[in-house]
């Protein structure tokens, strides 16, 4: 019987984050779920589910009053007053809630910011100065100075954002951030897990971070230059196409942009290889009487009002290279070698290659010029303000129209340090977790993407070698790997700039008894769709029938073929 | 006359004399307790055994642990040097003081012992290091790799081999680990270069002393090429070489511009991945009282500071870099054709180095010393030693014992060669008999580097009365050292603690910072002014001033304490009185 490390395996990983509940509960449903009705798949592949990594944050925001943050229980000075946990939250008014203050009229040293939205003074808002506003009060979160040094609620338990505490981009001087990358135990331990499992070859990470709904940056560099900030371009059709499938599959209509720097997922892709998908599961749904599709319609009517140079282009996802020029190259392609243009070298073209061909082709490279965005920008904020709602405003609809207590209505109090206060606000986690009686659709959708998403993957076989006598003892061997998977077997961006190991094939006979290639190669990927890597050997062999082609790869497991199994 | 003049004179100077209290003799020659001698270098066991040594001879002083182990086992020692009578050594400014994190830059570890060996012997005899010892403490780390080192003196090795810590590492991705190190094929005991006869190559050996190998003059036919490092191909693959003992590098291996792999070679996996870098690590992260550091390599004769990447440049403040630049000029001066430099912009760009974590990750003032420059032996150090030069070097002074000659060998892959070259003393490595030197002025350097961590001082305080129960009291507080109770990076960075300052026995309606006792705007702290955290520490060479509005009784007992992590703690009591306080009298 195999072990689970002899297959390809697919990381699932929930609850880094810990007001993220709903990640936990998806990941649990989703294992059940696959149990249930894709039992089959396990035949192939391994999941390794961590349905909550960050447990002590997970605690914190179920079972005790919480103000929704999201690290571990590490405990930091983190007003750097030299005390510890002097001056965490305090429920006011006895609601079992913490949520926020507005302090009416605060006094000259602490400046009013923000005023009750007019539309909904439920709501608080930044004044609009060309409408006439004026700020009236300053938000505080719940709570009592219970130090004294004039700040509300700074040195609660916070803990270490596990989520910042990880390698890639990792934000040295950020309080949260931990202090040093791995310095916690739980960001710790699943990177051990990965270290120790190089049979992963996709992870899925459930959290507050997402490159489904929204392609990652393909273009920005870390503070290096070498590391991407999000995806390197050439992964760029890869996770085009996973985020199809899973915006197919899930009805997540949205999602935030999040700083990816010290994140698991991110440093999942930038060292370690893998093809790494994040979505944060649930965000506001659409609501019924859809009054937030107005938005759509006013930016496209301003973005034809922009003024244009020239023909009107198209981007074509590659760089800055119009799709009319891709077309163009596509039809001298085809002209000159009278086949259609494969698909896998489309996705793997990159600008370079493109200005390369043109050349060749004797086609003008054209290029999409980025719109001057700056007038249309306020155009729309003008337009926008009469007629879509904020994004605060879309979550109380929401919650009313669900009957969900997502909101605390202001209530006076008074205050012992700041006066008169209103208390009230967002209850916690509201706006992260959807409510309970989602969680099963939301699972089934899930688990719908996860099929699809280990249906992606590489899937390798080995053809068998085959053996061409030339004379007594003189023999040559061919010998392929093939990935009919719809996946690369690791990341373009690792095959470049070998961020991992590579898999190792080998030949037995000695290196004095190879007239023709090498003992030992390095494979960095194979390609999806059929892509290969062939080997090719000319030997000198007393016994053809004993020698071994040894294929060294964690991720698909080592096999060692003889030749003489082969005829 | 002249006699009863004269008799006048030796009268009266046998009279000052008698009022002049007896003269201190300096001494100048101080023994040690402990006999080392500093012409000839040791390995880690041998180092161990000095380590021993001294602190058994010098327990009131030194006390040893140890912080780990090594990949092999063996103990990462540190010894900490502090005059208990005077305080605990965590809550006096300490000095880090390191070497030999590369296995072959073993004059380090020396450097290190020399130091402990000539500060113990020092303590009552020389004032100056006795005043040192009691305000200060020192925590030493005589080799950071003791693998590396036991490796590069145990086995054949280069001046360059031996630098990586001894864990099996697969650098050729052949799926093996440390499969194919280099071989001593001649049997002298040291890898030395290969030398291929080769009718196409462009060298040849020079026509009057044969063992040196130069590059064949424009139109004259060469004979021989370079193969490399002496060794076989020892895993069939086709490559000499290519994966010998372990395979990274642990000054890569710090937490701050920490890069993997491919960005940053033999970096590890992620920061302190390395049993001895981790162990290293959680040392100084739980003493937040070192305020100085020093990691001492080979070779070049430099004293390096960060930035190690240029991005990073930003984070050295003007204020920041005028301290090390007081240090590196002062230690130009101390140690001959040494140059103070930057790293990335002088030497190269190097990510996750340790005195960049020091630094820029715990604003610790912290230099690498590049030790030993061939520019010390040259007969024209403005110029390139020339081979006949260095040959003719080491044939007088070393009597040939760091060159091996060439043999001719028949190797497997490459046939004929020539085997030999410089051993791995040839290079990097401090010759024997400017060791002791080497180690003092390096010392020096140090020991004025650890001179400068800050001290504080009370220097003036001011009391006036404003009405019956309200006084205005501004206090001087001195740093006369040229480091910083806190650089500028830890204050823009959010780096450890603020300094702290309270006040007790009145009141206080409110306090805050002055530019100078004459500075009529006061800017008050928003609360709590009975402690006021100071972000910004006490600058180098510097006086701050405090001021505060309180209220209490004539004559009531004012308490004043400073607390700095990385200075010693002060604290003044005085009355609440009309009047000025000069501390120093």
């Amino acid at each position: 019987m195999q072990n689970a490390e002899s297959h390809p395996a697919v990381l699932i990983t929930a609850g880094i984050d810990g007001r993220h509940l709903v990640g936990t509960e998806t990941a649990i449903r989703v294992t059940q779920l696959i149990l249930e009705q894709h039992k089959e798949i396990l035949d192939e592949v391994t999941i390794y589910i961590v349905p909550r990594l960050n447990p002590d944050g997970a605690t914190r925001n179920l079972i005790s009053m919480t103000m929704g943050t999201t690290g571990n229980n590490r405990v930091i000075d983190q007003d750097r007053d030299r005390e510890i946990d002097d001056d965490g939250f305090d429920d006011l008014n006895g609601d079992g809630l913490i949520t926020m203050m507005r302090r009416i009229n605060p006094t000259f040293d602490d400046q009013p910011t923000h005023l009750a939205d007019p539309d909904d003074p439920r709501l608080s808002i930044k004044p609009d100065l060309d409408e006439g506003q004026r700020a009236s009060f300053t938000l505080y979160s719940e709570g009592l100075d219970n130090d004294g040094d004039g700040v509300i609620n700074e040195d609660g338990i916070f803990g270490v954002d596990l989520n910042q505490n990880f390698m890639h981009m990792w934000p040295e001087h950020e309080t949260f951030a931990g202090r040093y990358p791995l310095s916690e135990p739980e960001s710790n331990a699943i990177a051990q897990f990965v270290f120790s499992h190089e049979n992963i070859v996709i992870a899925y990470t459930l959290g507050e971070h997402d490159n489904l709904l929204n392609l990652p940056d393909t273009k920005g560099k870390d503070i290096s230059g070498r590391a991407p900030k999000g995806i390197d371009e050439k992964d760029s059709a890869l996770y085009k196409r996973i985020g199809k499938i899973y915006k197919d599959a899930s009805s997540q209509d949205s999602a935030n942009k999040e700083s990816v720097a010290g994140s698991f997922h991110a440093w999942l892709y930038a060292q370690r290889g893998i093809p790494s998908f994040a979505s944060s599961v649930w965000s506001l749904p659409k609501l019924d009487s859809d009054t937030s599709s107005v938005d759509e319609d006013s930016t496209t009517t301003e973005a034809s009002e922009t003024v244009e140079t020239g023909p009107k282009l198209t981007p074509s996802g590659v760089g800055d290279i119009s799709q009319e020029t891709l077309d163009e190259l596509i039809a001298a392609y085809e002209a000159e070698y009278g086949e259609p243009v494969d698909q896998s070298m489309m996705d793997m073209i990159t600008p370079e290659m493109v200005v390369g061909f043109a050349a060749q082709a004797g086609i003008e490279v054209q290029r999409v010029t980025e719109e001057v965005e700056a007038p249309e920008i306020k155009e729309k904020s003008k337009f926008s303000k009469k007629k879509e709602l904020s994004k605060e405003a879309k979550w109380l609809a929401y919650f009313e129209q669900e009957g969900i207590h997502g909101f605390v209505p202001w209530e006076p109090f008074d205050h012992p340090t700041l006066g008169k206060v209103e208390v009230g606000g967002f209850v916690p986690l509201a706006m992260t977790n959807p409510p309970a009686n989602k969680l099963d659709e939301i699972a089934a959708e899930q688990t719908d993407f996860v099929v699809q998403l280990i249906e992606s993957r590489p899937m390798v076989t080995m053809l068998d070698p085959e053996i061409q006598k030339f004379a007594d003892g003189l023999y040559e061997i061919r010998f392929a790997i093939v990935n009919d998977g719809k996946m690369a077997t690791s990341t373009m961006f690792s095959q470049s700039s070998h961020t991992i190991r590579p898999s190792v094939i080998s030949i037995s006979c000695d290196v004095d008894y190879i007239i023709e290639g090498r003992r030992v190669s390095r494979v960095w990927g194979i390609n999806a769709d059929g892509g290969r890597s062939e080997h090719h050997w000319i030997i000198r062999s007393n016994d053809i029938n004993q020698e071994t082609i040894t294929i060294n790869d964690p991720r698909f497991g080592n096999r060692t073929l003889r030749l003489g199994d082969q005829q | 006359m002249k006699n009863s003049l004269r008799s006048i004179s030796i009268l009266s100077a046998l009279a000052i004399s008698c009022f002049v209290a007896p003269a201190v003799v300096a001494q100048q020659q101080v023994p040690s307790k402990v006999d080392v001698s500093w012409n000839r270098f040791y390995d880690s066991d041998e180092i161990t055994d000095i380590v021993k040594k001294l602190v058994d001879a010098y327990p009131e002083l030194l006390s040893v642990e140890s912080l780990g182990k090594s990949e092999q086992g063996r103990d990462l020692w540190v010894i900490t040097l502090n005059n208990k009578k005077t305080g605990k050594d965590t809550e006096k400014p300490a000095m880090y003081i390191d070497g030999n994190v590369h296995g072959n830059e073993i004059q380090a570890s020396e450097t290190v012992l020399y130091s402990i060996w000539y500060l113990t012997k020092s303590y009552g005899e020389v004032e100056q290091l006795t005043e040192l010892i009691d305000r200060v403490a020192f925590y030493f780390v005589p080799s950071q790799n003791p693998d590396g080192r036991a490796e590069w003196f145990a086995n054949p090795n280069t001046p360059h081999s031996a630098r990586t810590g001894q864990r099996p590492t697969d650098n050729d991705f052949d799926g093996q680990f440390d499969e194919d190190g280099p071989d001593d094929l001649d049997g002298d005991g040291h890898i030395t270069q290969m030398w291929k006869f080769d009718t196409n190559g462009r060298f040849r050996r020079n026509e009057v002393d044969p063992r040196i190998i130069e590059r064949a003059p424009q139109g004259v036919d060469g004979e021989l090429s370079r193969i490399g490092s002496e060794g076989i191909d020892n895993d069939g693959d086709g490559q000499i070489n290519e994966d010998g003992p372990g395979g990274y590098d642990m000054n890569r291996n710090w937490a701050s511009d920490w890069q993997p792999n491919y960005i940053q070679y033999g970096a590890g996996e992620y920061p302190f991945d390395r049993l001895e870098t981790n162990v290293v690590a959680q040392f100084i992260l739980k003493h937040p009282n070192i305020a100085a550091g020093q990691s001492y390599h080979n070779a070049g004769g430099m004293m390096l500071r960060g930035p190690g990447a240029s991005y990073l440049d930003k984070l050295y403040s003007r204020s920041d870099r005028s301290v090390y630049d007081q240090l590196g000029k002062a230690g130009e001066d101390m140690l001959p054709f040494y140059d103070y430099m930057v790293i990335h912009a002088d030497l190269y760009t190097v990510h996750g180095g340790f005195v960049n974590w020091l630094a820029e990750g715990l604003g610790i003032v912290s230099f690498t010393n590049e030790l030993w420059t061939d520019s010390r032996i040259m007969p024209d150090p403005s110029r390139e030693f020339s081979q006949e030069e260095r040959m003719h070097w080491q044939d007088r002074m070393l009597f040939g014992q760091t060159f091996t000659d060439f043999t001719e060998y028949e190797h497997p892959q490459h046939g004929r060669v020539l085997i030999g070259g410089g051993t791995k003393f040839s290079s990097r490595v401090t010759p024997p008999f400017m060791l002791e030197e080497g180690c003092h002025r390096n010392f020096a350097f140090t020991m004025f580097h650890a001179q400068n961590m800050p001290e504080l001082q009370f220097k003036w305080a001011g009391i006036k009365q404003l009405d019956a129960q309200l006084w205005e009291i501004t206090v001087e507080i001195e740093n006369t050292k040229i480091i910083p109770t806190r650089l500028g990076i830890a204050a823009t960075k959010k780096i450890g603690m603020p300094d702290l300052l309270t006040i007790e026995g009145v009141s206080p309606v409110l306090a805050g910072t002055l530019s100078d006792r004459f500075d009529r705007t006061l800017n008050p702290v928003e609360d709590r002014p009975e402690r006021m955290l100071i972000e910004n520490g006490i600058r180098g060479k510097s006086m701050s001033t405090f001021r505060y509005l309180v209220t209490g009784n004539a004559g009531a007992k004012v308490q004043l304490n400073y607390t700095a992590e990385k200075a010693n703690d002060i604290e003044t009591v005085f009355r609440l009185e009309q009047g000025e306080i000069n501390f120093a009298d």
